[in-house]
């Protein structure tokens, strides 16, 4: 709740159509949360007084892009304001030349890979939701999609960022340059914090050419034990693939990996147009070894939206429980065979796994009684291969009975201190993250 | 603070490490009161050798204790004064935390103690065809341990990053003695990503997982000599615009291919060039030797006189050997050298190193520069001798001159070397008062009683108190 003074000061700080009740914003809803208002702050200044407000009047505030991620993590246990960055956005810095560029954060993806591709470049980001998510959602967030594997994920990508503290001070850390070792590396704390530490308002990033090829081959077969073997073995040569995501059989005919269901394997290569030919090829023949066939070639544009396609697997059902597993990559076939073993008679499973960072994404539709067993399993499972299991969604009666996070152990009392140097008061998005964070 | 070991306390330490494992004579400590940088230099207390993460726990508890400050050290390579001991701090030297404990190749992964040494970790994962890809110049000596203190890059992090781009997770002994383990898996905050680059001011890393990164199947290695130095840069963004992302693009000035050519890792670097270009391309074998032809044509179109391609790979170690020994190879120009460390976006660098160049005219300096052109990392190098107080002068002003033109250009106060003692006083260059403030306090949230490497990264009231020579940094 936000008391009538509160509430006329927010106005005063914002013009009418800059704050809106949830019923006006649907898109911003936190399950488990009843936030007043989403804000949508046109630039830092004005981001600085409403968290200073805020602060004043103890408020729990929870930035957002656009609000995609919003349902990621515990409920936070106070939220009275939304705080979006979407009107803030635009390219305030681009070089070419230099492959740095700096954004504000509610700039999307999307529409900067249009920009980046003009000049022949691009950034190897691709989360889920990648196209419409923001810079500052994606670094929040702080995941990694297909590319991670072969080229690192956002947090390896962040230059620097400028920020605003719960206090509403402006800060920076990092700089525009690809290498930088002044000062402490707080732009890379904020990565994967979920929002809990600062609202970063601008990102400078480190961008790529954009390879002159693009090709992808699509592996079949009727199980998916060999072809994560296959997946392992084509990692096990010095071949730099892009991406090597394995898919179940439902997700592989929603995507256009196949016709028919059937496990499948994508393998995209990246680069000079010989090389990405020959990788492929090499693929193929190793595949051909282990009496795997090849279905599918995908060159050019139709290898980008087949890409652009799987960050787009959810599956969106409010019945469904999505469940995201990172180990070492060899491990994920342990948390695969665990995740079928202990599915509830009547479940199903589907799941997405990005073969060469270890990171699988299981999706559980069925009896939602036997949902907390099932991901203690697995949470299990992960654990025991020096790994974790995260809950991205469940249903509304899972949701309260599962920690969304495994937790960091030892590190849990230095992450406390650290949060408690950024907000010691607990205003962005408190108990929404790891640790009681 | 006290600066002088109790016995009580000297007792403990020796519990842990053994007699043999502590060093109290001056005669013996005085080999560790300075780094590579060789400008500041402080005694320590005592220097302890820890042989295992267990010991430097103790060790590091102990010392909390007693309330005695403390610093980590590697091989001593660093170049911004980092493990120099401020405040008669205890030394605590890893170099005996030097074991591999696993090589998980299929994984592409391995665990390393804090002390193994930077290239015998890559010589150890090469049977596998694995690499480790943070490769700094000082690599036959400097220890993971040091280069996850500074965040160390080298020539090849241009294409593969820096050493926060090869760290899984860290085993940390926090300034209490307590160890913790911390993972980068996004279960939690990325503690370990803020750990790097935090200079030994937060703890000491034990240990760390680390990513290994596959032998390229075919490297080609082009070296482009120039008459003009801003045709080299203008080739560096040439190669860039077009595409091509090299493995490493090194470049050295006239000045330190002479240096170079003298010395014993004489190259056959052509010896009257304005500026040579070092470009490594990497990646499959099938089409890169037209990948190498479009690097040379674009240097030849940018002003190129030669362009010679090392096709063997002693060819090619030579030609690296020249310039990883390019820092050493001053060393026979006069008694003293300044590293400079700064980094300026590639466009930058033309504009900048004129000015470079105008601002060593001015002061008289023999400064030449060896740089890692493709990400705008600059080495000014200036040779002087300490006895000439003349000279010491003009040095630093130059070198103030110099690192304020770079952050003007929109660049940064140091790209690899670590801000240290050295750099200390240019941070307000750079941050402001909140974001010191900021940082302040997260450190404190590391290292709450201060005792972690103090007088290092961040400006505090307190001077590197036992500090005896030339202070270098050239803002005071």
């Amino acid at each position: 709740m936000i008391g009538e003074g509160g509430a006329r000061k927010l106005q005063d700080l914002l013009p009418g159509e800059a704050v809106r009740t949830l019923d006006h914003a649907p898109a911003f809803r936190i399950p488990g949360a009843s936030p007043a208002a989403v804000v949508f702050p046109s630039n830092e200044k004005v981001t600085a007084d409403i968290l200073r407000l805020a602060s004043e009047e103890r408020w729990g505030v929870v930035p957002a892009g656009h609000g995609g991620g919003l349902y990621l993590g515990n409920a936070p246990e106070r939220a009275q304001l939304v705080l979006s960055t979407a009107r803030m956005t635009g390219l305030v810095d681009y070089e070419p030349a230099d492959l740095t560029l700096t954004a504000r954060a509610g700039t999307r993806l999307g529409t900067l890979q249009t920009e980046l591709a003009a000049h022949g470049q691009f950034l190897p980001l691709d989360p889920p939701g990648a196209a419409d998510a923001t810079l500052g959602g994606i670094a929040a967030v702080g995941w990694g999609g297909s590319l991670a594997g072969a080229f690192g994920g956002p947090r390896d990508h962040v230059l620097g960022v400028r920020a605003v503290l719960a206090d509403g001070t402006a800060i920076r850390s990092g700089g525009r340059v690809v290498k930088n070792v002044a000062g402490y590396d707080l732009h890379r704390l904020f990565v994967g914090s979920f929002g809990t530490l600062a609202v970063v308002s601008e990102i400078s990033l480190k961008v790529r050419p954009k390879p002159a090829a693009d090709r992808t081959a699509i592996f079949t077969a009727p199980a998916w034990l060999p072809l994560q073997t296959l997946a392992l073995r084509l990692l096990s040569n010095p071949w730099p693939f892009a991406a090597c995501d394995l898919l179940s059989p439902s997700l592989a005919v929603s995507t256009g990996a196949t016709e028919t269901p059937a496990a499948a394997l994508a393998v995209r290569a990246m680069g000079p147009d010989a090389a990405a030919r020959d990788l492929l090829d090499r693929a193929a023949a190793l595949a051909s070894g282990e009496g795997i066939r090849e279905t599918h070639r995908f060159e050019g544009a139709e290898s980008e939206a087949f890409w652009k396609g799987l960050t787009q697997t959810e599956v969106l059902a409010d019945d469904a429980l999505t469940v995201r597993v990172a180990t070492a990559p060899g491990l994920s076939s342990g948390v695969l065979g665990e995740a079928h073993r202990a599915l509830a008679p009547g479940a199903s499973l589907e799941f997405h796994a990005h073969a060469s960072a270890g990171v699988v994404r299981l999706y559980v539709r069925g009896d939602a009684g036997g949902f907390a067993a099932w991901t203690e399993a697995v949470r299990r499972r992960a654990e025991s291969a020096g790994g974790h299991a995260f809950v991205e969604r469940a249903p509304a009666g899972v949701r309260d009975r599962l920690d969304a996070w495994s937790g960091t152990g030892s590190a849990a009392a230095v992450a406390r201190r650290v949060k408690a140097a950024h907000d010691p008061m607990m205003i962005l998005s408190p108990g929404r993250f790891a640790d009681g964070i | 603070m006290s600066g002088q070991i109790s016995r009580g306390l000297l007792h403990e330490l020796k519990r842990v490490v053994g007699a043999e494992g502590i060093r109290l004579r001056p005669e013996e400590r005085v080999v560790y009161e300075s780094d590579a940088i060789m400008t500041t230099k402080a005694l320590p207390s005592a220097v302890v050798f820890p042989r295992t993460a267990a010991e430097v726990s103790a060790v590091v508890r102990a010392l909390a204790r007693a309330d005695m400050p403390f610093v980590a050290r590697g091989a001593g390579t660093g170049l911004s004064g980092g493990a120099v001991a401020c405040q008669g701090a205890v030394l605590i030297e890893l170099a005996r935390l030097n074991r591999i404990r696993l090589i998980d190749a299929p994984n592409r992964r391995a665990i390393v103690e804090s002390g193994v040494v930077n290239l015998d970790l890559t010589h150890a994962v090469e049977p596998y065809g694995l690499h480790y890809a943070p490769d700094p110049s000082s690599q036959a000596a400097c220890t993971i341990g040091g280069n996850i203190a500074e965040n160390a890059g080298g020539p090849h992090c241009l294409k593969h990053g820096m050493t926060a781009q090869h760290v899984l997770a860290l085993e940390v002994v926090l300034p209490d003695g307590e160890l913790i383990a911390l993972e980068r898996d996004g279960r939690g905050y990325d503690l370990a990503g803020l750990f790097i680059g935090s200079e030994g001011t937060f703890g000491i890393a034990t240990a760390a997982t680390v990513l290994l990164t596959p032998l390229a199947e075919a490297t080609e290695t082009l070296l482009a000599d120039f008459t003009e130095v801003e045709a080299a840069c203008r080739a560096v963004s040439a190669i860039i615009a077009a595409g091509i992302l090299p493995a490493a693009l090194e470049m050295m000035d006239g000045a330190a291919v002479r240096a170079v050519e003298a010395s014993v890792n004489a190259a056959g670097y052509p010896a009257d060039a304005a500026a040579v270009l070092l470009i490594e391309i990497d990646g499959p074998e099938a089409g890169l030797g037209e990948e190498a032809d479009r690097a040379e044509r674009l240097c030849i179109e940018r002003g190129a006189r030669t362009v010679r391609r090392a096709n063997d790979p002693e060819r090619r170690r030579r030609l690296w050997a020249g310039r990883k020994g390019a820092f050493g190879a001053m060393g026979r120009i006069s008694p003293d050298l300044l590293v400079q460390d700064a980094v300026v976006p590639r466009t930058k660098l033309p504009a900048v190193l004129a000015e470079i160049y105008r601002i060593a005219e001015r002061h008289r300096l023999r400064l030449c520069n060896v740089f890692h052109a493709g990400d705008g990392n600059l080495h000014p190098n200036i040779s002087f001798d300490r006895r000439d107080a003349d000279e010491v002068a003009r040095v630093q002003q130059g070198s103030k001159e110099i690192m304020h033109f770079c952050v003007a250009a929109g660049g940064s106060i140091t790209g690899e070397h670590g801000v240290g003692l050295d750099k200390v006083d240019y941070m307000p260059l750079l941050f402001s008062e909140d974001d010191l403030a900021l940082m302040r306090r997260v450190r404190d949230a590391w290292n709450p009683r201060g005792l972690a490497n103090p007088a290092k990264v961040l400006p505090s009231g307190r001077a590197c108190v036992e500090s005896r020579g030339i202070a270098l940094d050239g803002a005071r």
